[in-house]
């Protein structure tokens, strides 16, 4: 895979490990992948696939006892893994912003929404106290909420309204990526509805680009233009969310997809996937799905699948129908 | 008000249950209304799913069904019998072992310090369900095996922290079925687990129905599920009930403008987030609630009549029933936005503040 002109951020064989003192966990093993300028690239996978751990590598804010121990992160075409830290100051939020699960939790209690958000305009740039007040306001019309509410302290407001609150904050800094870790999950439908309509229209007009992860296979489906799967820590299969879904190729794709219960069209039957995910600590050997895969071969059990080109942008990590 | 379902058959019943509580204190507490007049019935072998947002009083209504909470309204009937009257809380020991619970958090609801073994013990001894070590260990296997827990000798001897976010479940539900009940009361079964074990959770709890003719209260936020795993499937707002209907018939031609939008903001893989909802956000008022039906400040189609009074249950069909004025008596008054176009300076709209 060589990164093409239009690419924002480009990874490869990004490796993460947690040194625990009972030996070396690798929750991330060798998963590459590009964003487009303008895209959104979801990754999908169940808990301890490591994708928030890749998004927290991404932008090197895991803690110890996650290390990065190898692979290559460059964010248009500079090496982020090896960035110094002030040069990486300029890199986080400015350049990628993170909106995480609990982020309507991580606003200051004490403080209002609206200084919350001009202290972020006021750590990272040299403007006036009162230009940053006015781009906090123009920054809470853009999410849709009431200026008034810039003297609001975050427990006056609901969780969908705070969610929207460090969206904006998010955006502050127009940062041309921003990394949203399961962003909605702890909304109701509704809400989840509303906010990343808005958000995609935000996108559209502001042309930023999104890694959108989350478990929800058809959330993710209706808001990325392609999508990687992970199991495992590794990637099985990225391509286009619509080629994804009319024919996925990996048996862990497709075993995901007919699990998911849908409202519309004609009632499926769900089968789902037997097992269940592997402990990180005890992985198979060969393919880590092997134990659950319905179409497991003997060379499964031994031999680990590379990732192998399926069509136009669409690549899939498994022996079946391969030489 | 009228009772939703067959009563002749009914295992567990509600009628016109309603929970309140008092908040803030001194001089003015407040009411917040978490649930008014809910009926509805749970037929042997059923699957009922109650949907609704969270704060829309899912999870009230199971903690009085199970009596860890007593209603304020309203009455429970088990097989015909008031539970509330006949039965004093402490002696209700023969119907909590008929009414179950599964509850959310598979990871909260265990007991860190205890095997699995002991999970199932405990329920087994309450409700002399065994005598004897080698009964009670029998028992246990048979459990374990039921819920497909294998193998259940090594499995037994395991605390929760070893076993899997599914595995814990099914301990769970393993130890709602020891004491041999009639019914289950699932909160969220499933919505805490990984995306490909969801289906098998379900499928274990279809076949314990089954095999041993439980009903089912399923309780989720996830409006899909309920399709896949109930035979009826009722909504839920700001404590009322809002309809009710064949889960099928529900999400192909959904009455109630609530229920539309639900539906409509489910995730759609063929869909794209280009499409903005119709309705307006924002949370219903619980505490000292307005007059009139709770969804009218956010519905479309809000006449005069719906912000006056709470429109009851129109029977749609045998099997469908909705609480929505557009297919009361009061429909014939026409929408609101009609009414406002005729410039009638009574029905000022109402601004919407609940942000």
């Amino acid at each position: 895979m060589e990164a093409e002109p239009s690419t924002l951020l480009s990874v490869r064989d990004l490796r993460v490990e947690y040194l625990t003192p009972a030996g070396p966990v690798c929750a991330v093993d060798g998963v590459s992948f590009d964003i487009g300028r303008g895209e959104v690239l979801g990754l999908a996978g169940e808990s301890g696939s490591g994708k928030s751990t890749v998004a927290q590598a991404l932008l090197r804010i895991l803690r110890p006892p996650a290390v990065i121990t190898g692979g290559q992160v460059l964010f248009e075409g500079e090496d982020v893994l090896g960035m110094s830290e002030a040069r990486l100051r300029e890199l986080r939020w400015r350049k990628v912003s993170l909106v995480f699960q609990s982020a309507m939790n991580s606003l200051n209690p004490i403080l209002t929404i609206g200084e919350q958000i001009v202290d972020t305009i006021l750590a990272h740039e040299r403007v006036k106290r009162s230009e940053a007040v006015d781009r906090a306001v123009s920054l809470l019309k853009l999410v849709g909420i009431d200026s008034a509410r810039l003297t609001s302290y975050p427990h006056q407001l609901s969780g969908g309204m705070r969610q929207r609150v460090v969206i904006a904050i998010a955006l502050a800094l127009e940062p041309p990526l921003m990394l949203m870790d399961e962003p909605t999950t702890a909304l109701d439908v509704v809400v989840q509805k509303e906010i990343l309509h808005q958000v995609a229209e935000l996108k559209d007009r502001l042309g930023f680009s999104i890694l959108f992860i989350t478990h929800d296979l058809s959330l993710i489906l209706e808001f990325s233009t392609r999508i990687a799967v992970l199991y495992a820590g590794k990637l099985v299969e990225l391509a286009p969310s619509q080629e994804l879904f009319h024919a996925p190729r990996h048996p862990y794709t497709k075993g995901l997809l007919s699990s998911v219960p849908s409202v519309r069209g004609p009632r499926r039957k769900l089968v789902g996937i037997p097992g269940s995910p592997p402990d990180m600590r005890k992985l198979p050997a060969g393919c880590r799905f092997h134990p659950r895969c319905p179409s497991a071969m003997e060379r499964c059990q031994a031999d680990s699948p590379e990732l192998r080109e399926q069509g136009p942008g669409h690549i899939k990590a498994c022996h079946l129908d391969s030489p | 008000m009228t009772t939703i379902g067959q009563e002749s058959q009914a295992i567990l019943e509600a009628r016109g249950v309603g929970k309140y509580f008092q908040v803030g204190g001194g001089f003015r507490p407040k009411q917040l209304r978490a649930l008014h007049e809910v009926s509805f019935a749970l037929r042997p072998r059923q699957v009922v799913a109650l949907v609704g947002e969270s704060g829309s009083g899912k999870s009230t209504i199971a903690r009085l069904l199970v009596r860890l909470m007593e209603p304020s309204a309203g009455t429970i009937l088990f097989r015909g019998k008031d539970i509330l009257q006949e039965e004093p809380r402490r002696a209700s020991l023969g119907y909590r072992a008929q009414v179950q619970m599964i509850f959310q958090d598979p990871f909260a609801s265990l007991n860190p310090v205890h095997t699995i073994a002991n999970h199932l013990e405990r329920p087994l001894l309450l409700h002399g369900k065994a005598r004897g070590a080698a009964e009670l260990r029998d028992r246990v296997h048979e459990l374990l095996e039921t819920v497909e827990l294998k193998p259940a000798v090594e499995l037994e001897a395991r605390y929760p922290h070893q076993l899997s976010g599914g595995q814990r479940q099914r301990v769970a539900i393993a130890r709602a079925l020891a004491p041999g009940p009639s019914v289950i009361l699932a909160d969220e079964p499933i919505s805490m687990l990984d995306v490909s074990i969801r289906v098998g959770i379900l499928n274990l709890m279809e076949r314990l129905k089954e095999e041993r003719g439980i009903s089912y209260l399923y309780i989720t936020h996830d409006i899909a599920s309920a399709r896949y795993f109930a035979d009826r499937t009722m909504v839920m707002y700001a404590g009322h009930l809002v309809e009710g209907a064949p889960s099928e018939e529900l999400m192909q031609r959904p009455a109630h403008p609530y229920t539309q939008l639900l539906l409509s903001a489910v995730p759609d893989p063929n869909g794209s987030m280009k499409s903005a909802l119709q309705e307006k956000s924002g949370a219903p008022q619980l505490i000292d609630p307005p007059p009139g039906c709770p969804f009218a400040a956010r519905c479309p189609s809000v006449m005069k009549v719906c912000r006056q009074e709470m429109p009851g249950t129109t029977q749609l069909d045998q099997e469908r029933w909705v609480r929505c004025h557009l297919f009361g008596h009061g429909a014939e008054s026409g929408p609101e936005e009609l009414l406002k176009c005729s410039n009638d300076p009574k029905t000022p709209r109402q601004e919407h503040r609940n942000w």
